[in-house]
């Protein structure tokens, strides 16, 4: 059975404030306004990919390892 | 100074690639003082109207040019790149110089190691006179850089260098520098290659070193060579490739002899194409001169055979969640301490990665093991390496938002660019991109060639069979 929903644009603005807060961004109103439409396309494309990848079929794969990176200078700048 | 090249023609200092270069240092034919008074005469004529490097380090450029011929007079050569320019992308590190990746939040920032990159190229004698520009932090595949200008594409000025290694694709092309390095997350090598018309790898994920590459994606970032011709291609990734014990991103996996297996040929080849998802979305330019380009593998001895592979399309929604989600992390700090540093493009890229869960994340992750997989598949039984448009058009006009890719179909301008380069980058697989074509407007078209794992040698063989076969690569842009 297809999990596969459509988000509405309400709701996406509900959620992008809240994670805007919750994390620290803290986004102001005319920098949050630009990303209801995009996160909402962004959303929705998301979900097909959902719907493929959680299918019974591909119950046994697992996520691609991330690869880890040594230190270098630049993290004398990123503090 | 107008010298003999291989192939007999009469070429300017300027145009000499990097292997032959090379062989004319080693002869003692051209001096590498000479070579690199040529190239930087012709990066300060070009350069600034290219938008094309962040720093050019002329002075010590020379200085290494006059060691490298006193060295080559006095008998000794270093290695396979003794004297030759090379330029490098702005995020990968050189020692004493700032490395910025094209950003005013790194301006100034002076590495105090090399790049493991960068330290074979040193040890193989190549020059590194310069930094070039890119979209900042990488993030974007057009190069218009708020900071250093926006890249210009030299076929026409008007128009993107693509990106991420927009200069590095745009030097390249207009004769600057005989080789650049890119780097590639998304398609960032082989984008500005393909609209630049130039040749350009993406190697396995793995296969080259990103210690002291400032990361975009950690788990898609690969570093590659940006040349004129397969053979330089070739040369330049025979230098940097192989594991990096102080990177365990690296893959312990013997490096192939490219240069040794250049001329096998492609007789006997099966080049997989995918005709629902390649040849769909295409402008009829670009769908035309991949078909041309599948008729001229034909002609030298491949097979093209039909393969199917499911859900190719949702390449680009995993391409997107992973490449929002990485660098937002790497950025986490900066976002909050100095968002006002970033351009208005790129910040807005990094707000909206952390509005992804974790849960997209790691479906996005799961979505490249299951596409990998049928890629294996294909490769263990139907076709030696996939052919397909490196990107769906030409260059767009600088500050093109969103792209038509066919009647109805409207994308913003990054996704429609990605929608060819993305499958190697969620795969992992290596992926060449070779000039195949021009359009109406004159402008460079793009054929990628994909591999299997760690199998670069196959596309150099192939897409060397496929420049002795054309002559796209050697087409120049008219910069007066």
């Amino acid at each position: 059975m297809s999990s596969k929903k459509a988000h509405d644009i309400k709701n996406v603005e509900a959620y992008v404030r809240n994670v805007s807060s919750v994390s620290g961004l803290n986004l102001g109103e005319d920098r949050l306004k630009p990303h209801f439409p995009e996160f909402l396309r962004l959303l929705n494309d998301v979900e097909e990919l959902n719907d493929l990848v959680t299918g019974r079929e591909f119950l046994h794969v697992g996520p691609v390892t991330t690869y880890t990176h040594t230190k270098h200078s630049l993290d004398k700048k990123q503090g | 100074m107008a010298i003999t090249g291989a192939d007999g023609a009469q070429k300017e200092l300027h145009e000499l690639g990097l292997a032959e270069s090379a062989r004319l240092i080693a002869a003692k034919k051209i001096s590498p003082v000479e070579l690199t008074c040529a190239v930087l005469d012709r990066m300060e004529r070009f350069g600034e109207r290219l938008a094309a490097f962040v720093s050019v380090h002329g002075e010590e450029a020379m200085q290494i040019a006059g060691a490298s011929e006193a060295m080559i007079n006095a008998g000794y050569n270093i290695g396979p790149l003794h004297g030759v320019p090379v330029a490098i992308k702005d995020n990968i590190a050189l020692a004493g110089r700032a490395t910025s990746a094209g950003s005013k939040i790194l301006q100034g920032s002076v590495a105090d190691e090399d790049s493991e990159v960068v330290r074979r190229l040193k040890s193989a004698g190549a020059n590194l006179l310069a930094n070039t520009n890119m979209h900042e932090f990488a993030w974007g595949a057009t190069s218009e850089n708020p900071h250093y200008g926006s890249v210009r594409n030299p076929w026409d000025l008007e128009r993107i260098a693509s990106g991420s290694s927009g200069g590095s694709g745009a030097a390249v092309a207009a004769r600057l520098v005989p080789a650049a390095l890119g780097t590639d997350t998304g398609g960032s090598i082989r984008l500005p290659s393909g609209v630049n018309g130039i040749s350009g790898i993406r190697p396995t994920i793995g296969r080259v070193s990103n210690r002291g590459i400032i990361p975009l994606a950690w788990s898609m970032d690969t570093c590659g060579p940006m040349t004129r011709s397969v053979e330089d291609c070739a040369l330049l990734l025979q230098v940097i490739a192989g594991a990096d014990p102080h990177d365990p991103g690296t893959a312990d996996v013997p490096v192939a002899d490219y240069l040794g297996e250049l001329d096998r040929g492609v007789s006997g080849l099966r080049i997989g194409v995918v005709p629902d998802y390649f040849f769909k979305q295409v402008q009829p330019a670009v769908l035309k001169a991949t078909k041309d380009a599948l008729e001229v593998f034909e002609t030298l001895g491949a097979t093209v055979v039909e393969v199917d592979i499911e859900d190719l399309d949702a390449n680009i929604s995993a391409l997107m969640t992973i490449e929002s989600a990485e660098p937002s992390a790497f950025h986490q700090r900066w976002m909050r301490e100095c968002p006002e540093k970033y351009g208005e493009n790129v910040r807005f890229m990094f707000e909206q990665g952390e509005l992804y869960l974790a849960s997209h994340y790691l479906q996005a992750q799961r979505y490249r093991a299951i596409l990998r997989e049928r890629f294996l598949d294909a490769f263990a039984g139907q076709a030696d390496l996939f052919a397909l448009p490196t990107l769906p058009f030409t260059a767009p006009v600088i500050g093109t938002a969103e792209i038509e890719l066919e009647p109805g179909v409207v994308r913003p301008t990054l996704e429609a660019i990605m929608r060819f380069t993305g499958i190697a980058s969620v795969t992992g697989l290596p992926a060449l991109s070779v000039p195949s074509g021009f359009d109406g407007q004159g402008l460079p078209i793009g054929l990628q060639l994909l591999g299997r794992p760690f199998d670069e040698g196959t596309l150099f063989r192939a897409g060397n069979a496929f420049q002795k076969a054309t002559d796209y690569h050697l087409r120049q842009p008219d910069l007066k």
